[in-house]
């Protein structure tokens, strides 16, 4: 019984050992070769990774930018009047002179390009401070990255722009602007199109300014090259160091904005985002994004390699099986 | 003799004192006296949406504590050439430095792209403006401050 028992135990595992021998044999090359193509895939990542490594962009020579002097804004909201008459906006459901839209803070939209909010000044209570809102036009823009039929254009003069017969309306730019910009109209299923503040880019081509600019009566809204701009900027904080705290917000901002902000109190008290990285936003998911690729033409072909290899050792292995067992059916 | 020679002291320190003031007296100015004066200004060429604006220059002049207030003066234009201010000419040039200043136009005309740091007439008004008027007639209080301090809108 026992010899039988451990002869039937041993027939078992005889009879398992050539698949089970063979099994640990292909597992271990097996996971020696799943190791090694994920090795080389890795690898092969690493480099097309270093080869997207692109070189620091510090924005087109020349551009234009807008200085927004915080301490000059009286919010008489005429920047928000000629914005909606130049881009011929829908009529707001409140008068351009109505102060009651201070009580909620608004943010720019498909029917407002830009918007003015009203914030309590720390530094004086009875002065309220107010801060316009619209598209910074970044120098390496976040939406224009995550455009993936490239709408967006961001224009040597300065300007982020966007074709709305290329947009689908997939909204990617709206998740990706790390203000919060594009507005999304949803006025027509048949034509969707996202509408932001395009730095009246026409305008501009036209050599005027842009119409916020030109409206602006307190001198809160200078524009000109931004470089000279950034030197403006650093001059007024220099000459009255009491009034100005020394920060250019848009400088560094996410690798730096056409729009540049000086105020007399931490931005973050205006509701700006203090923790936006200095770098450019393309540096955070360039890396992953350019993997993409690769991995849609490189992956199906390992795969495809490892399923080809396990096949062939399991036809192996059920060959050998196939031929010891006539074999040992002979024996008997 | 002693109160005399201290006359005459008082007299030689005093007398230097006396010139250099009247030379000083002289250089300055005095408010609607050597300087002819607008007293109303009106300013009806740049607005768009609001009427001409009347100015009261005299009732600003009265209230400020001097020209440099609202103007330019030799303090803070230290580089700049007389004729940037003054419309000058060898035949009048006396007359000229104190009577025929340029208008604020003739610098600040509109903002340029070029030269950011010169702002347009509007600006360069309206910045003066609101040095001291902002809080009153809810200017930088409510955007209709405008209208209640001192435009009146176009019909």
């Amino acid at each position: 019984m026992s010899e039988k028992g451990i002869g039937n135990i041993d027939d078992g595992t005889d009879k398992r050992s050539p698949a089970n021998a063979s099994g640990t044999s292909s597992g271990i090359t097996r996971r020696n070769f799943l190791s090694l193509s994920a090795l080389a895939a890795c690898a092969g990542l690493g480099i097309s990774t270093k080869a997207h490594a692109r070189p620091e962009f510090k924005g087109w020579p020349d551009s234009y930018g807008m200085l927004v002097d915080f301490n000059l804004c009286v919010g008489c909201r005429s920047c928000e009047k000629a914005c909606n008459e130049e881009n011929k906006l829908p009529a707001p459901k409140k008068p351009f002179d109505d102060d009651k839209v201070f009580e909620e803070l608004r943010q720019p939209s498909e029917e407002a390009y830009t918007i003015v909010n009203r914030y309590n000044n720390t530094k004086n209570p009875s002065a309220p401070l107010y801060r316009k809102i619209q598209c910074n036009h970044c120098l390496e823009p976040a939406c224009a990255t995550a455009c993936p039929i490239r709408a967006y254009t961001k224009t040597p003069e300065g300007a982020v722009i966007y074709n709305e017969d290329l947009c689908f309306g997939c909204r990617y730019c709206v998740v990706a602007c790390p203000f919060n910009i594009p507005g999304y109209s949803y006025q027509s299923a048949l034509e969707p199109k996202i509408m932001k503040c395009t730095f009246c880019y026409p305008r501009i081509n036209k050599k005027q300014l842009p119409a916020c600019a030109e409206a602006c009566p307190s001198g809160a809204l200078t524009f000109g090259k931004r470089a000279d701009l950034i030197k403006l900027a650093r001059k007024r904080i220099m000459d009255n160091k009491e009034k100005y705290i020394d920060y250019i917000y848009g400088e560094n901002e996410v690798g730096g904005t056409s729009w540049l902000y000086l105020s007399g109190v931490p931005f973050e008290q205006l509701g700006f985002a203090a923790n936006l990285p200095k770098k450019p936003l393309i540096e955070l998911t360039e890396g992953y994004l350019s993997m993409v690729p690769v991995i849609f033409t490189t992956f199906p072909a390992i795969f495809a390699a490892l399923y080809a290899a396990t096949r062939y050792r399991e036809k192996q292995a059920k060959k050998e099986i196939d031929d010891k067992q006539p074999k040992e059916d002979s024996h008997e | 003799m002693k109160p005399s020679a201290n006359m005459r002291r008082l007299i030689i320190l005093i007398l230097p004192l006396f010139v250099i003031v009247i030379f000083i007296a002289a250089e300055t100015p005095v408010l609607g006296k050597s300087l002819s004066m607008p007293r109303i200004i009106i300013i009806n060429h740049i607005q768009k949406q609001y009427s001409a604006v009347k100015f009261d220059h005299a009732a600003h002049v009265s209230l400020a504590s001097g020209c440099g207030q609202c103007h330019h003066m030799h303090n803070d234009k230290q580089n700049a050439t007389c004729k940037e201010c003054h419309t000058l000419s060898s035949a009048n040039f006396k007359a000229a430095v104190k009577g025929s200043f340029l208008p604020c136009s003739a610098c600040h005309i509109d903002n340029s792209p070029e030269s950011p740091e010169v702002p347009g007439l509007k600006v360069a008004l309206h910045k003066k403006c609101f040095e001291c008027h902002m809080g009153i007639g809810d200017l930088g209080v409510s955007p209709q401050g405008c209208v209640k301090t001192c435009h009146t809108r176009n019909q």
